[in-house]
Parts: structure tokens; sequence; C-alpha cells
């Protein structure tokens, strides 16, 4: 490695669609699939990461340099992470979740995960189908079935015609 | 549609899947969709099971590196409360339902070995069938709970207005060495039965315990607890645990609140040398009575308190104010005396203090402030005497309750002038709101 010769060492990151990103090692190590490689030696080049697109890529290096700037201060890091989180869609949500699994980057990860569960607190199964799209492939039968078996979950949520 | 937090509507907005019908969430792959399901309430989390046939068999797993496990929130304790007649049978099947949830979940632990904190809140049921063969699931519970090693806050809250739906547990579950007594910091235990003999090996074995919490407990009779037994308890709370006749706190060095609701008025009460004793919330007459009439002698705090903020209502004549004017009497360096009276309901607090500062060599308040007033014949006896007493007296204030319209606001403003005028000096700044 060579972090000992006093400059910032940078790494190369390539999207799934063949875009370049220079970042700071020191910041992209947050993700421990890079260190990994770094570590072992094979971040000499350029590091294809196959299963980020580029769109996505620059979002989670925005992430990286954004936190690894913040010192030591666990508040100043969470509100940092509201804020970088407040303005995505859920599609942009969606694929970051998938890239910080991909990239192995726990605090990303965990932020993400409870920003879409936020959305789903209290909300009636009718409600959650219709915010993420989701189909209902359930028989009228089976769904039934499995609403009568976890029918003491209903109360308490917000009711709509289609719950 | 509707939206319940109005926190939640630009996140709302924001993530809107609407328009292009894809259902992006339902393709992440299990671990995301159980890190996602696992921030929600065990409830919510088995909710999401009716989705669709993807989401079936997901709730609920939680991480057995989870620091934090909550199962049901707390508010949803209460839920069943107001349920009658038919929905008896279906409170049941509510309450196995949430234990066998509960259940689940610690077996998706595998140990939880890393859990920091534990809340568990069964809600509210009124099943008195639960049959006496049938094995307790608090047991497990607490098992569960006692075994880790990292745990700081423990809340174990399950209700039933029967007594005989109670968990009652043996009262050796604490005699043994357990590994949370290290660690423990905060503990909160509702409708968990354990007797006097339980309650003194619980805390002479949790060594750390800072905040110690008793709803609902049956069995506790004769309550004893000192600084020998609790060194390090700064907050005690007491609620709801009627079979308790007699109650001795002594020599607790570090104890900073306490807390009494629902206390049997029968109980006789000792309390000696809790020195650093700053608030005091019950809604007892004799224990508000007892602690404030006799305040300085319980806390030497409490000689050299200057402000003071009290809560009370006077709905009853049996309430002999004069007990509160005991207790100014004994706060020899009060600067600062604030007094709100509040609603008349039955179930409110009775008293409220709560000791805000301490050291002066003053006399007399030099501000007392009443607000909450309706001018009853009690408050203003009470204000009148209170105000005599402040010879001292540079500022009064006075808050009619907002509960009184335009014009009985306006008599009773009148009245609180007509009282209080004639007693003031000129200098005194008498402030109506």
């Amino acid at each position: 490695m060579a972090a000992e010769t006093g400059t910032p060492t940078t790494l190369t990151l390539k999207s799934n669609d063949d875009e370049l990103f220079s970042v700071a090692e020191s910041a992209a190590i947050l993700s421990v699939t890079i260190r990994n490689m770094v570590e072992d030696g094979c971040a000499g080049g350029v590091i294809p990461l196959d299963n980020v697109d580029g769109k996505t890529l620059a979002s989670v290096i925005t992430y990286m340099n954004g936190i690894s700037a913040i010192p030591a201060d666990e508040e100043k890091k969470k509100s940092y992470r509201d804020k970088f989180l407040s303005d995505k869609d859920f599609e942009t949500l969606a694929d970051m979740v998938l890239a910080a699994n991909y990239l192995n980057m726990s605090c990303l990860m965990d932020a993400v995960s409870a920003k879409i569960a936020q959305v789903m607190e209290k909300k009636s199964v009718g409600w959650v189908r219709r915010k993420f799209g989701i189909e209902n492939d359930y028989t009228p039968e089976e769904e039934a079935a499995v609403k009568e078996e976890h029918k003491w979950t209903f109360e308490g949520v917000e009711t709509d015609d289609d719950n | 549609e509707k939206i319940v937090a109005g926190s939640n509507c630009n996140i709302i907005n924001n993530i809107d899947n609407d328009d292009d019908g894809v259902d992006k969430i339902s393709q992440l792959p299990d671990d995301i969709l159980v890190s996602i399901i696992s921030r929600l309430t065990v409830a919510e989390a088995v909710c999401t099971s009716v989705l669709s046939t993807r989401w079936l068999h997901h709730p609920p797993r939680f991480s057995p590196t989870s620091k934090q496990l909550q199962a049901f929130k707390d508010q949803e304790e209460e839920r069943g409360r107001n349920k009658k007649g038919d929905d008896r049978v279906f409170e049941e099947e509510v309450v196995r339902n949430c234990a066998s949830i509960i259940d689940r979940t610690l077996d998706s632990l595998k140990g939880g070995a890393a859990l920091e904190e534990i809340r568990l809140y069964l809600p509210w049921f009124q099943i008195n069938t639960w049959s006496d063969d049938e094995t307790w699931p608090i047991e497990r519970w607490l098992d569960f709970t006692f075994s880790k090693k990292f745990v700081r806050t423990v809340h174990l809250h399950l209700n039933s207005v029967h007594a005989s739906a109670r968990f009652p547990i043996p009262p050796c579950i604490f005699e043994r060495n357990l590994p949370a007594f290290e660690s423990l910091k905060e503990l909160s235990l509702q409708g968990v039965d354990f007797d006097d003999e339980g309650l003194r090996l619980l805390l002479s074995n949790s060594v750390a315990l800072e905040r110690l919490s008793i709803s609902r407990n049956d069995a506790l009779s004769d309550v004893r607890i000192s600084g020998d037994l609790a060194p390090k308890l700064k907050h005690l709370s007491i609620s709801t645990c009627w079979s308790i006749k007699t109650m001795e706190i002594r020599d607790m060095t570090n104890l900073e609140s306490m807390r009494f609701d629902e206390f049997p008025h029968y109980c006789l009460l000792v309390i000696e040398n809790v020195p650093r004793l700053v608030e005091l919330d019950t809604n007892c007459v004799e224990i508000g009575t007892e602690i404030l009439s006799r305040g300085n002698i319980i806390s030497e705090k409490l000689a050299k308190v200057k402000h003071v903020e009290l809560e009370c209502h006077l709905f009853r004549k049996t309430i002999d104010f004069q007990e509160l004017v005991r207790f100014i009497d004994a706060c020899p360096c009060l600067q600062r005396l604030e007094i709100k009276f509040t609603a008349t309901s039955f179930h409110e607090r009775y008293y409220r203090m709560k000791v805000v500062n301490k050291a002066s060599n003053d006399d007399h308040p030099k501000t007392v402030k009443l607000s909450g007033l309706e001018a009853s014949p009690n408050e203003v006896e009470l204000g009148v005497l209170v105000v005599g007493k402040a010879t001292a007296l540079e500022e009064l204030i006075v808050e009619i309750s907002p509960d009184k319209s335009y014009t009985s606001r306006e008599r009773t403003i009148a009245r609180v002038r007509k009282e209080f005028q004639p007693m003031l000096q000129d200098s005194v700044n008498f402030i109506v709101v």
C-alpha cells in the first residue's frame, strides 16, 4: 500500500455501465468490500464494481466523502445521513441499499433500511401495496387465511378501503 | 390516502412508487428485506406477511447481533383495554399470539448475546382463563433477559385487570448469579409478581442499578430499600401495588427522584436520610403529605432549596392543604414558589413537586406563581396563606385556568384581584394572566 508516501491515495472505481470515479482511499474503505481489495493489494488499477450503476455509485461516493469528513461524532454523522437521504426517492433508496449491501457498508445499509421501514410504519397493507407497487398474488382465500392468522396485528394501523 | 404522522409527509411524497408500477421492494434480496422488517415493531413486521407471498416467510426475524429488541410498542400495551363481551375470546387469542411472536422473536435472535436493550410489552388483556397448568411464557422471557451480559435496559410489561391472569414468578428467579446483574442500569417490571425477598435479592444482586420501576405487583407487602441494598439507585418508582403495607426507604444517598402512584392509603411509610432527593411525584395524599411536611428532615437538599414547583389539585375537602403550607415553611431558603392547580379530576396527580435549585441564604420567597387557578375556595385559601407568609414578596403571578370561558374568566380575575390585592404592598409586582 502507498499510504506512506504522504499524499492521499486515490482509488479508481468503475461502475457496471463503465463510468469511472476517483475517490480517496480513506473514504472508499468505508466499504468493507473495497477495504478487503485494498488490503489484498488488488486495488492497483481500476476497481470494477459489477453490481452498481454509475448514478448510484456517484451517490454512494458523495456519501463516502461526506461521512468520512466528519470526525468521530455519532450525532453529527447521523444528522448528515438523515440530510443525505432526505431528498432521495424510493427508486434511488432501493438502488442504494443494494449497493450498500454489495459494498458491505453497514452504516449506509442501516440508514437506508430504517428510512424505508419508516415509510411502512403504522400503514395498512393496502397502503403499503400501493405505495411500493406490490402485487397481491394471494388468492382471496389465501389472503383471508393469512389475515385471520395475524388479525390482531391489524389493530392500530391506518385502515383504508382495500385493507 | 391517509397519512398518519405529519412528520412523515415529506418522505411519503418522495418515496412514491405509484407511477411506474414496478415492485422494486419485493425484488430486494432476503437479507435486505429482513434488515428493513426488523426495524418495524413486531406487530408491524408480522403485518407485512399479508402483502404478498414474497413477504410471507420473513417476519419476524431479528439479527443475532442486534443491540436492541422491542416487542410491541408501549402504546400497544393499552390497545385492548376497551374490549368488551365477545371480544374477550379474541383478546385471549391476541395475547397468545403476541406471546408466541415474542417467543419466535427470541428464537430468531439465536441467543442475542449482544443485546443492550430489551423491551417486551405484552398488550393489555382481560382474560382470566389462562389455566394453572400452562407454562407462563414470562419465565422464559425473564431467563432470556437476565442471561444477557451487556444488557443495560430491561422493560417487561405485562398487563391484566385480573389478578388470576397475572404472570406470577417464583421469587428464586433472582437468586442465581445472573449475567445481567453486572450491567443492568434500568429495570422496569409491570405485572410481574415477585415478593419482598425477591425484591431484596434483585436489589442486592443488581449492583449497577440506577433506575427501578415496579408496577402492578400484588406480592410485595413489606418493602425495605436501603443504601446498603441499592447504593447506586437514583430513581425509584412504585405504583399500583395494592398489597404493600409498609415501605421503608432509608439512607439512599444517591436517590434523586421518587414516584408513588396508586398506593394503598393504609401503607406505613418511613423515609429517612435521602439527602439528594429533588423530585417527588405522587397521587397518594398520605405519602405526599408525609414527605412534604417533613421535607427538610428527609432531604438535606430540601432545606436549601430556593425554587419549588408544586402541582396539586384541591378537589376533596379531606385534603388538608395546611400540609402544603407546612412544607413551604420547611423550606427556609425558598425564593421562588410556583403552584399549579391542575384539573379537578380524581385521577389527576395530587402533588407533583419539583425542587429546581439549591443553596441560598435568603429567608422568604420573592416570587410566587399560582397557575391553573379556578378560584375555588380551597385554592384561594391556600393562595392567601402562602402569599401571607411571603413577607419579602417582590412578585406575584397568577395564571387563571385556561378551561374557563371568557365571562367566568373575567369573574375569576376579579375575584383573584379582590382576594390578593389588599394583602400586597405597593412595591409588589402583581400580574394576573
